[in-house]
């Protein structure tokens, strides 16, 4: 581990790491591994996030060129993860998805309104509960901020139709938050 | 509750509905309780969205990302070819340098898409019909290539020339083009199919393009290395 000595920034560790400093990255690994890994969390679920986490840093690794310092490394990164997020959906995702969808509607039948919201870890929850599309909208835009016209150009989908999504999983989400 | 009203919530949280919309959705919200309930709680849903914790990795995800990286040899690439040059001077083989600089070249393959389209020259751009801009670093896999049978084609012929000529490489160099050509197949095999799902997503026509234009590189630069070595 190559944490010691005096602090550093990120564009000092960006501009070492894309010499060849592999501690300088590991640096920027561990200030933003966090709201990566969340990130990933979200976007592909929690079995797969770690997984996801490793290759969004092994793929900034390669890619540490082309960052031009436009905007903060995190900002870039993050781009760059939400993109490894969305290039990990397989058939086999599609086919859980359709089962959760299922799944949700039973859930929705069956289970009593929460009586509050605890922590944000019951939203985790439920946001890892709705149907693909609909939740990579809903983490994009409400727990990102992107807006529906970005959002539309990640997903290949139009910005009405990012709206209408964002809309399912609103009304999805109070379900399990009713106060 | 009406369905239309309720159908306008969230625009109307996000701001997305017109003046004259608005207001007849707060005329409606005041007379109609359970829409006025359904945007408090998706109101709650929004806020709660926004104050999500992080979630740092349940363990420590450095060793596996370090034993992964790629050695960054630009520099060093230069040195092998002089080395190269120099090891065939004193009638050395070429085993350990050829594949050295096969890795050396994927490694720019993959770290600069940009920096290598232009280093392959404008003939790939000319088979694929693409502006030379090179690809944005913040958007990855927003390739400015666009998947058609032209990357077909020329990762044919240039796997043909491989092929054709493989008896003339060393085996470790053959075992490291081969193991990189295996990982860029996987990834365009599982981007293809994602596309036949969603084929209208530019996206994953993006990713693709981008997955062929790295392959058609690296034969590339695996063909240069079997001429330079013949």
């Amino acid at each position: 581990m190559a944490i010691m000595g005096p602090p550093t920034t990120d564009a000092e560790d960006v501009a070492l790491a894309t010499a060849g400093d592999t501690g300088a990255f590991e640096r920027l690994y561990r200030r933003h591994a966090p709201r990566i890994n969340a990130l990933c969390r979200r976007m592909v679920g929690p079995g797969l996030a770690e997984d996801t986490t490793q290759d969004v840093f092994i793929r900034a690794w390669e890619k540490l060129e082309l960052f031009e310092g436009k905007s903060a490394f995190g900002t870039w990164l993050y781009r760059l993860a939400i993109n490894v997020c969305l290039a990990r959906r397989t058939r086999a995702g599609k086919r859980r998805e359709r089962f959760r969808r299922d799944e949700i509607a039973l859930e929705r039948a069956e289970s009593p309104p929460r009586r509050h919201m605890d922590h944000g870890m019951d939203l985790d929850r439920a946001i890892e509960r709705l149907p693909y599309r609909a939740r990579q909208v809903f983490v994009l835009h409400d727990v990102e901020g992107y807006k529906h016209r970005e959002i539309g150009e990640l997903l290949g989908i139009s910005a009405g139709t990012s709206k209408s999504q964002l809309h399912e999983a609103r009304m999805a989400l109070r379900g399990h938050l009713r106060a | 509750m009406s369905m239309h009203w309720t159908d306008r919530l969230s625009d109307y949280l996000d701001g997305e509905l017109s003046p004259e919309e608005a207001l007849a959705l707060e005329l409606h919200l005041e007379s109609c309780a359970p829409c006025a309930a359904a945007l408090d709680e998706i109101r709650a849903v929004v806020a709660a969205a926004a104050a999500l914790p992080e979630h740092p990795p349940t363990r420590d995800l450095w060793p596996g990302i370090e034993a992964r990286l790629t050695p960054r040899t630009t520099e060093g690439l230069t040195a092998d070819v002089v080395s190269l040059d120099a090891f065939r001077a004193r009638g050395r083989r070429v085993s350990v340098t050829v594949p050295q600089l096969i890795a050396a070249g994927l490694a720019l393959v993959v770290l600069s898409a940009g920096g290598v389209w232009l280093a392959v020259g404008s003939d790939a751009r000319a088979v694929a019909g693409m502006p030379p801009e090179a690809a944005e670093a913040t958007a990855p896999v927003q390739s400015p290539f666009t998947y058609t049978a032209a990357w077909e084609e020329a990762v044919t012929e240039l796997q043909g020339e491989f092929d054709l000529r493989r008896s003339e490489l060393d085996p470790a160099t053959i075992m490291v083009v081969e193991r990189n050509l295996a990982l860029i197949d996987e990834a365009i095999a599982e981007a293809r199919q994602a596309l036949e799902a969603d084929p209208s997503s530019g996206f994953l026509n993006g990713y693709v393009a981008e997955a062929m234009r790295r392959k058609v590189d690296l034969l590339r630069q695996a063909t240069r290395v079997q001429r330079t070595e013949t």
